[in-house]
C-alpha cells in the first residue's frame, strides 16, 4: 500500500517541490551557448556512433579558480536563504491537516478576510462591482470569486485574486450562467459550480450554453477557456482530485439530474471513464467528496426504499445512501445504518481524512452529521438542528467547522464554530452572506 | 515551424533555431536538475553544460525526432558529472521493514514538502536522478537506463530501492498534533 501511495503522489509532489519556472539565467544561457562553436559534422566521429557517446562526452575538468567563486556564491546563497526562511510563511501541507489561516467571505458585494480568532475583518476587494462566493486555493494564496455582470444579471465573470486582494483578474472573457448549482439544477444541494485546482495553475467550472450545463476548464494565466467533452452527459457537480490532475463528476442523462453516474475525467479532458454507471432506479447524487490524500471517494445514491410494511405505516421511498469507495472505483461499501436515517449525503471529509461531515435526515431535518469512518468514535450531532441547506467548512486543523445553517425560508442565519468532537458551538462575531471558505496554512 | 525544420536549422548553425527548440525545455530542466543536484547553483552550471554540449554537438544528431530526449539526457548526465567531481557522499537509509499498524499515517507525511525534500536527500545522486527522470521528466526505464548507460534491470532494482529509501525516510518522521477549540464568545 505504501508502495502505491509513494509511486502515485511522486509525480504531482515533485511538481511542487520543483517549483518550476523560467530561471533567471536563461538569457545568459543562450548568449553563452551563441559564443560557442559548432562542430562541423564531419569533424565528430562519435556521428558515426550511437547518441549515447555524445550524452555520456567527459567533461573537461575546470579551472580551480571556478570553485572558489562558487563556494562564496554558495555561503552567499546560504545565508540569504536562512533570512528568507525566517521571514517567509512557511506553506501548508501540500494535503491533510494544515495550519487555521483566515476566512475569506463576501457581504454587500465586497470581499474580506476574518481572523476566526479575534474577528478582526480586513476588506481585500473593495469597488463599485458586487463580488460574492469567495473560496481559497488549496495553498492559501490564491483567492476564487464571481463578479456580477453588470449587463447580464443572472451571469457573473470568474475572477481571481491573490490573498491581500491585489492581482485582481477576469479568467473569463465573457459572463458565465450557471455558477452556482441551484440555477443549474433546483432537485440538488446548491452549492459552488467552480473550484482551483490543487496546484492552483487552474480553474474548473460547470456553466450552461444555450440552457444545457458544461464543465469547463481555464488556466489562471490567462489561456483560453476550453470546454471538455463529455459526450451526452450533463454535469451536475465536480471535484478535483486532491493530488492528481483529474475531475470527478457527476453526470445525468436527463437535465433533472436523471440517470446521473460518477465519473472521472482528465483536466486535458482526456481519459473520461465511469467509476459509478448509472442506473434508471439508483441514481447518484450531486454532493461528492474526495478524501483529502485522494485515496477515497464519498457519493450518495438513491437506492430502492422500504415497502409500507417495513416503516411504520409510511409510504415506500427511495433512500439515498452514502458509499464510500476507493478512487479507482473498487471496493465500494454503503456506510450508515441500514434501518438509519433514509437521507444521507456527504459534504465534506475531515482534514485527516479519518471523519466525514454528511447531511443526514435524523428526526426528519436535514442537519449536519459527524461520522468517524473507522467506526473508532461515536456520531457527532451540534447542538442546534437546521431545517434546509446550510454550508460547512472544515477548519485545516480539523478541529473546527465553520457552519452557516439555513431557515425554512432558505435564508442564512448567524454562522456558527461547531467544535468537531462535540456538539458545543459558539455563534460569530462577524456577518457574511457567503459560502465558507477557509485558508490552509503553514503548520505551526 | 516544425521541429524537424527547427533542428535541421540549427546544425546548420542557426541558433536562433536552437534557441526556438530549446528554450521551452530550460524552465523543466533546471526544475530536473534542482532537484538532482538539490543546489540552485549547481544546477545552473549543470544546464548551461548540457546545452553547450548540445549546440556544439547538434550537427551529429542523426535522428532530428530524439532532439528533446537527447537534450533531457545531456543535462541530467552533466548533473552527474558534475556530483562525481564534487565527490559527495551521500547518506544511506537503512531499510528496513515498516510497521503498518504503527507510525504516522504516510499519506499526511509525504504531503509536507520538507519531509520529501529530506527524502530526496538522502539517496545517492545517481539515485535520485533515477526518481527524477522516470516520475519527473515522465522519462520510461528503457530510455532512463540508456541515459545513464546501466542495464535496465539495474535501473529498476535501483529506482525499487530508490522508493524504499524514501518511504523509510518519510517513516521516521512524527505526526503533528490536533489544535485545541478556538475560543469565542459563549452562545
Amino acid at each position: 500500500m505504501y508502495t502505491e501511495q509513494l509511486e502515485r503522489f511522486l509525480p504531482r509532489l515533485l511538481d511542487e517541490l520543483a517549483d518550476e519556472q523560467t530561471p533567471d539565467y536563461y538569457s545568459d544561457l543562450f548568449r553563452q551557448t551563441a559564443r560557442t562553436r559548432q562542430r562541423p559534422a564531419w569533424t565528430i566521429r562519435e556521428r558515426w556512433l550511437p547518441m549515447l557517446e555524445i550524452a555520456r562526452q567527459p567533461v573537461v575538468a575546470q579551472p580551480p579558480w571556478r570553485a572558489l567563486g562558487l563556494l562564496l556564491l554558495l555561503v552567499g546563497l546560504v545565508a540569504a536563504g536562512l533570512v528568507l526562511a525566517a521571514t517567509r510563511p512557511k506553506p501548508p501541507p501540500l494535503f491533510g491537516p494544515a495550519g487555521n489561516g483566515l476566512l475569506v467571505m463576501s457581504r454587500d458585494g465586497d470581499i474580506f478576510t476574518v481572523d476566526s480568532r479575534t474577528g478582526a475583518t480586513v476588506s481585500i476587494v473593495t469597488g463599485p462591482e458586487t463580488d460574492r462566493d469567495p473560496i481559497w486555493s488549496q495553498d492559501g494564496t490564491t483567492v476564487l470569486f464571481r463578479r456580477a455582470s453588470v449587463d447580464r444579471p443572472e451571469a457573473d465573470f470568474l475572477m481571481i485574486a491573490r490573498a491581500n486582494g491585489t492581482g485582481v483578474k477576469s479568467l473569463t472573457s465573457e459572463p458565465m450562467t450557471g455558477l452556482t448549482a441551484s440555477k443549474v439544477s433546483p432537485t440538488y444541494a446548491p452549492k459552488l459550480n467552480y473550484a482551483l485546482s490543487p496546484d492552483r495553475r487552474s480553474v474548473a467550472f460547470i456553466s450552461t450554453v444555450n440552457g444545457i450545463p458544461a464543465l469547463f476548464v481555464v488556466d489562471t494565466d490567462g489561456h483560453p477557456v476550453a470546454r471538455l467533452d463529455l459526450g451526452t452527459t450533463i454535469p451536475i457537480s465536480f471535484a478535483f482530485d486532491p493530488i492528481g490532475k483529474d475531475i470527478l463528476f457527476v453526470g445525468a442523462q436527463g437535465f433533472d439530474g436523471s440517470y446521473s453516474g460518477l465519473y472521472l475525467i482528465g483536466m486535458d479532458g482526456s481519459k473520461p471513464r465511469p467509476l459509478v454507471s448509472p442506473t434508471l432506479d439508483a441514481q447518484v447524487h450531486s454532493r461528492i467528496a474526495w478524501s483529502p490524500d485522494g485515496s477515497r471517494i464519498a457519493y450518495a445514491r438513491f437506492e430502492p426504499g422500504r415497502g409500507v410494511s417495513d416503516r411504520g405505516g409510511e409510504a415506500a421511498r427511495t433512500d439515498l445512501r452514502i458509499h464510500i469507495m476507493n478512487a479507482d472505483g473498487t471496493d465500494d461499501v454503503p456506510i450508515g445504518e441500514e434501518d438509519g436515517p433514509w437521507w444521507e449525503s456527504p459534504t465534506a471529509w475531515s482534514p485527516d481524512g479519518h471523519r466525514l461531515l454528511i447531511e443526514s435526515s435524523i428526526d426528519e431535518t436535514y442537519g449536519p452529521v459527524i461520522v468517524d469512518i473507522d467506526g473508532h468514535g461515536p456520531n457527532v450531532v451540534p447542538s442546534f438542528r437546521s431545517m434546509e441547506d446550510w454550508y460547512a467548512a472544515w477548519s485545516p486543523d480539523g478541529a473546527t467547522i465553520l457552519l452557516t445553517p439555513g431557515d425554512s425560508d432558505g435564508n442564512g442565519l448567524q454562522q456558527q464554530l461547531w467544535d468537531s468532537r462535540t456538539s458545543e458551538s459558539i455563534p460569530v462575531r462577524w456577518t457574511a452572506a457567503s459560502y465558507p471558505s477557509w485558508q490552509r496554512i503553514g503548520l505551526p | 515551424m516544425d521541429q524537424r525544420n527547427l533542428v535541421e536549422r540549427a546544425k546548420r548553425g542557426d541558433h536562433d533555431a536552437f534557441e526556438a527548440l530549446a528554450g521551452p525545455a530550460v524552465s523543466r530542466l533546471d526544475a530536473a536538475a534542482r532537484l538532482i543536484l538539490r543546489d540552485p547553483e549547481l544546477a545552473r552550471d549543470a544546464v548551461q553544460e548540457g546545452f553547450i554540449r548540445a549546440w556544439r554537438n547538434l550537427p551529429a544528431l542523426r535522428d532530428p525526432d530524439r532532439f528533446d530526449a537527447w537534450l533531457r539526457r545531456l543535462v541530467v548526465n552533466s548533473c552527474l558529472d558534475i556530483t562525481r567531481r564534487r565527490r559527495r557522499r551521500a547518506i544511506e537509509v537503512e531499510l528496513s521493514p515498516l510497521d503498518s499498524s504503527a507510525g504516522p499515517d504516510i499519506a499526511t507525511l509525504i504531503a509536507d514538502r520538507d519531509v520529501l525534500d529530506s527524502a530526496l536527500r538522502h539517496l545517492e545522486p545517481e539515485w535520485r536522478a533515477i526518481v527524477v527522470m522516470h516520475y519527473f521528466l515522465g522519462m520510461p526505464l528503457p530510455e532512463v537506463a540508456a541515459s545513464l548507460g546501466i542495464p535496465l534491470g539495474t535501473t529498476k532494482s535501483r529506482l525499487h530501492r530508490s522508493l524504499g529509501a524514501m518511504r523509510a525516510s518519510i517513516a521516521a518522521e512524527e505526526t503533528h498534533p490536533n489544535a485545541p477549540f478556538l475560543e469565542g464568545r459563549p452562545a
